[in-house]
C-alpha cells in the first residue's frame, strides 16, 4: 500500500470515530498513517471510557430482557454508534445470541463504528451466516476500509468463510486498506485457486493492477508462487495489458520487481520483463 | 464540556496547537453528540420496554 492510501484510509477509521466526513480531517494531512492510527486509538478509548458506565448498564439490562427484546432495544435506542460502542462489553455468548437476531443491514451500520480492539474477539462467536451477510451488506455498500478493519483483528478461520461472498474486485479493493496487511499471506492461503483466477481476472477488467501487484508484494514465496501459476493461467488478452502496464508505468515494475523474479523465464519474456 | 487532557501521538502534537485545538473540538462534539444520544436512548428504551419490566429497566440503567 502507497503511504498516501494508508493515510487516507486512517483518516475515514478516525473521521467514522468522530462522527466526521474524512474532509474535514483535511488538517491532518501531514500526519504519518500510524500516527493517525494512534490517534485514533486514543480518541476512541476516551469516547468509550466517558460512557462506559451508561454501556455496562445498557448491557446489564440485556442481560435482564428477552434476547428479541433486547435486540429491538439495539435498533431502536442504542442505534449503531452507541451500538458498537457498548458491544465491546458484551460477553461473547450474548453477542453471537444478538447478532443472530439483528438484520445485516444493522449490523453493518454497526461494524462501520466497531472498535475492533476492544470487540474482534466477538466476531468468532457469531454464527458464521449472519457473518457472511454483514459482509455481503458491506461489500454491497463498497466498505471496503470497514472490511479491511476486521483482517487482522479477527482470526484467519473466521474471515475464510466469508471471502465467499467477496469477488475479486472486493478482495483487491479490501486488500489495499487491510489494517494489518502482514496478514494477508495467510488470507490468500485459504483461498483456492479458482478464486485467485477470480482475482486477476478483476485486476484486467477493473484496471486494479496497482493493487494487485501491491497485494503480492505482501505475499511469502510461496504464495507468490502460487500468483505466478494463476498469471500464467490468464487470458492472453489480460496478460498483454499486464505486460503493456509493466512497460508504461515505472513506479508499477518497480513494485512488481519481486512477484518478477519468481516467474519462469518464458512468462518473464511473455511480459516484456 | 472542559477541554480534555490527552497525550496525542508524537506525529500529531509535531503539527502545532492549532491541531491540538481542532482535535479537541470535534472530540468534544462527539462526546455531546454521544451524551445527546444515550438520553435519547434511555428515553426510548422506557417507552419500548414492556410495562411490567419497566421497574427493573429504571433500577439497571440508573434512571
Amino acid at each position: 500500500m502507497t503511504a498516501e492510501v494508508e493515510q487516507q484510509a486512517e483518516l475515514q477509521r478516525l473521521a467514522r470515530v468522530l462522527g466526521v466526513r474524512p474532509k474535514e480531517l483535511g488538517f491532518l494531512d501531514g500526519a504519518a498513517a500510524a500516527d493517525v492510527r494512534a490517534l485514533r486509538d486514543t480518541v476512541a478509548d476516551e469516547l468509550f471510557e466517558r460512557h462506559r458506565r451508561s454501556f455496562e448498564r445498557a448491557v446489564a439490562l440485556a442481560g435482564r430482557l428477552p434476547a428479541g427484546l433486547t435486540a429491538t432495544l439495539a435498533q431502536r435506542a442504542m442505534g449503531p454508534v452507541l451500538g458498537a460502542r457498548a458491544a465491546a462489553l458484551l460477553a461473547p455468548g450474548d453477542a453471537a445470541e444478538l447478532a443472530r437476531r439483528l438484520p445485516p443491514a444493522f449490523l453493518a451500520d454497526v461494524a462501520e463504528h466497531m472498535d475492533l480492539r476492544k470487540a474482534g474477539p466477538l466476531v468468532a462467536g457469531i454464527p458464521p451466516e449472519t457473518l457472511r451477510e454483514t459482509a455481503a451488506e458491506l461489500r454491497r455498500r463498497e466498505q471496503w476500509v470497514v472490511l479491511g478493519m476486521f483482517v487482522g483483528h479477527v482470526e484467519t478461520d473466521v474471515v475464510a468463510p466469508l471471502l465467499d461472498v467477496l469477488d475479486g474486485e472486493a478482495l483487491l479493493r479490501t486488500a489495499l486498506v487491510v489494517e494489518h496487511p502482514e496478514c494477508l499471506d495467510g488470507i490468500l492461503a485459504v483461498l483456492p485457486d479458482a478464486r485467485l483466477d477470480d482475482v486477476l481476472e478483476a485486476a484486467h477488467r477493473h484496471d486494479l493492477w496497482s493493487e494487485a501487484v501491491w497485494l503480492v508484494s505482501q505475499l511469502s514465496p510461496v504464495q507468490g508462487a502460487r500468483v505466478i501459476e494463476a498469471i500464467e493461467r490468464m487470458q492472453a488478452d489480460a496478460l498483454d495489458r499486464l505486460a503493456e502496464l509493466l512497460v508504461a508505468e515505472t513506479e508499477l515494475r518497480r513494485a512488481a520487481k519481486p512477484l518478477i523474479k519468481l516467474a519462469p523465464r518464458h512468462l518473464r519474456q511473455r511480459i516484456g520483463a | 464540556m472542559a477541554r480534555m487532557q490527552r497525550t496525542l501521538p508524537d506525529g500529531i502534537a509535531v503539527l502545532g496547537p492549532e491541531v491540538a485545538h481542532r482535535i479537541d473540538t470535534l472530540v468534544a462534539r462527539e462526546a455531546r453528540r454521544e451524551d445527546e444520544q444515550l438520553a435519547e436512548a434511555l428515553a426510548v428504551t422506557l417507552r419500548v420496554v414492556p410495562r411490567p419490566l419497566r421497574g427493573v429497566a429504571r433500577r439497571v440503567l440508573g434512571a
